[in-house]
């Protein structure tokens, strides 16, 4: 039972959760729970905490002044502007920076091995900075409409309706739905936490125009304090989304490659989305023992809404591994978070427990990773 | 569509013996390799690939509902329940 205290805790930082949105994540509904440690709803309310905490923090890097609630309309007026200034400076420099996107990315230690299979056209990035492109993506409501549909199977000979079939009643289980939400939770904080990387190209940022840097950080800290200010959206439909989002990922398979496309409105978006969609790649099929059919049934299961409270939770979760994995050893990352999303769940949560014995699962899975890559080097 | 007994039960009547799985995808692999009477041994993926033919959702962030009042703006595609059946009937011709 709740206190007086709030659940969710702004510390000395002003109160700016819309308190719907505090009734929405302080209900204990979030799927999320279910990979979390002991005390689950307890530990979510911590890390949304420390995000929180840490965002305002974030946003007074930028602006030189700590955000009140008396300041924060003219915050938010201020963004409006500094999208605007954005567009001028990236329109005449689109190329340079969609290049420069991809760089950033793949040239940090994490990605040394995602590198390789690009540089192995084992794996494409087309990063362009533009409309996001959601026209494949399914809210809420329609994955709901979709689920009461049978699906029409024309086409399918009998033996691959039946695969479905049993793939439907053996694979779709919760389990199966909590490792995609973890996978999806990750992934989205991950990329949240890559926002930032504008500032590793300070100097190619600063010929282009020395407002850029603090634009950048402007508009990318006060809109993620948008998800906490904001009321939760009932009913989203796919017009308001693709009107509303600031970028997007699609990993498309051609061939036996995949491409994975990354579209944004902004520079520090398409690093965003960039990220992201490495890792959604990642998260496709990390445990090859799953039957194809149950891999193709949980992705059917994404719905856009989910993204909102995975970039609230999601950073924090998302250094929980981080944290775990030593400066040196951040390119076996994408190998970890595979291993992570195959582990049993109660492994799972002692990982975010961070205590010694998730210290030594992820040791262990730093160990395989090594092993594993090493051997695919010598192929 | 036809029921999940409808369905077990045809497949139990009409296969001819229990076959070797049959592939899901066709394999339009020229016919100048060897045979394929030996289990299928896929080329080897670096650990991180994924097995091929997948699609995820696409995904967007959306940090404000800014705009939300927007009308008018048409759904450029209807997110179709069978986009998977559609996509895996044209992995063969990818």
């Amino acid at each position: 039972m709740k206190s007086f205290k709030e659940a969710i805790e702004t510390g000395d930082k002003p109160d700016l959760i819309d308190p719907e949105k505090r009734k929405q994540l302080e209900a204990g509904t979030e799927e999320i729970l279910g990979a979390l440690p002991e005390k689950a709803q307890d530990y979510y309310e911590l890390i949304v905490s420390e995000a929180y905490q840490k965002l305002l923090d974030r946003i007074q890097h930028y602006t030189k002044a700590p955000v009140t609630q008396q300041n924060f309309p003219a915050l938010v007026a201020n963004v409006f502007g500094a999208f605007n200034k954005i567009s001028e400076v990236e329109s005449a420099n689109k190329a340079k920076l969609e290049k420069m996107a991809v760089n950033v990315v793949l040239n940090l230690p994490e990605f040394e091995y995602v590198k390789k299979l690009v540089q192995a056209n084992r794996l494409k990035i087309v990063a362009k900075l533009g409309t996001p492109d959601l026209k494949n993506a399914v809210t809420q409501s329609e994955q709901e409409a979709q689920d009461k549909l049978l699906p029409d199977v024309d086409g399918l000979s009998d033996l691959e309706e039946l695969n479905q079939i049993v793939a439907e009643n053996l694979f779709d289980d919760t389990e199966t739905k909590l490792r995609r939400r973890l996978a999806n939770t990750l992934m989205q904080g991950n990329a949240v936490s890559k926002l930032y990387l504008f500032n590793m190209v300070k100097n190619e940022l600063d010929e282009m125009d020395k407002s850029l840097i603090y634009n950048y950080g402007l508009v990318t800290t006060v809109a993620q304090l948008f998800y906490f200010a904001s009321p939760p959206i009932e009913n989203f439909t796919l017009p308001m989304i693709e009107a509303a989002a600031q970028g997007s990922e699609e990993v498309v398979p051609e061939g036996d490659v995949y491409t994975v496309k990354a579209l944004a409105k902004t520079f520090p978006y398409l690093i965003h989305e960039i990220v992201k969609g490495i890792y959604e790649y990642l998260a496709i099929d990390p445990d090859k023992s799953v039957p194809e059919a149950a891999v193709e049934r949980k992705l059917k299961k994404d719905v856009i809404e989910q993204e909102v409270t995975d970039t609230i939770a999601g950073p924090e979760l998302w250094n929980k591994i981080f944290e775990l994995v030593s400066t040196e050893d951040q390119k076996y990352l994408p190998f970890v978070y595979q291993y992570v999303l195959a582990l049993p769940i109660e492994d799972v949560k002692k990982v975010f427990k961070g205590d010694k014995e998730g210290e030594k699962i992820v040791q262990g899975l730093v160990l395989r990773a090594k092993r594993t890559a090493s051997e695919a080097e010598q192929d | 569509m036809k029921s999940f007994k409808d369905l077990f039960t045809k497949y139990l009547t009409e296969q001819p013996a229990p076959a070797a799985p049959p592939k899901e995808k066709p394999d339009v692999k020229p016919d100048t390799e060897k045979p394929s009477t030996e289990p299928k041994s896929p080329p080897r993926r670096n650990p991180l690939e994924p097995r091929p033919g997948f699609q995820p959702r696409p995904k967007g962030l959306v940090p404000k509902g800014e705009n939300e009042e927007e009308e008018g703006v048409k759904r450029k595609n209807n997110p179709d329940v069978n986009l998977f059946f559609k996509y895996r009937k044209n992995i063969g011709r990818a």
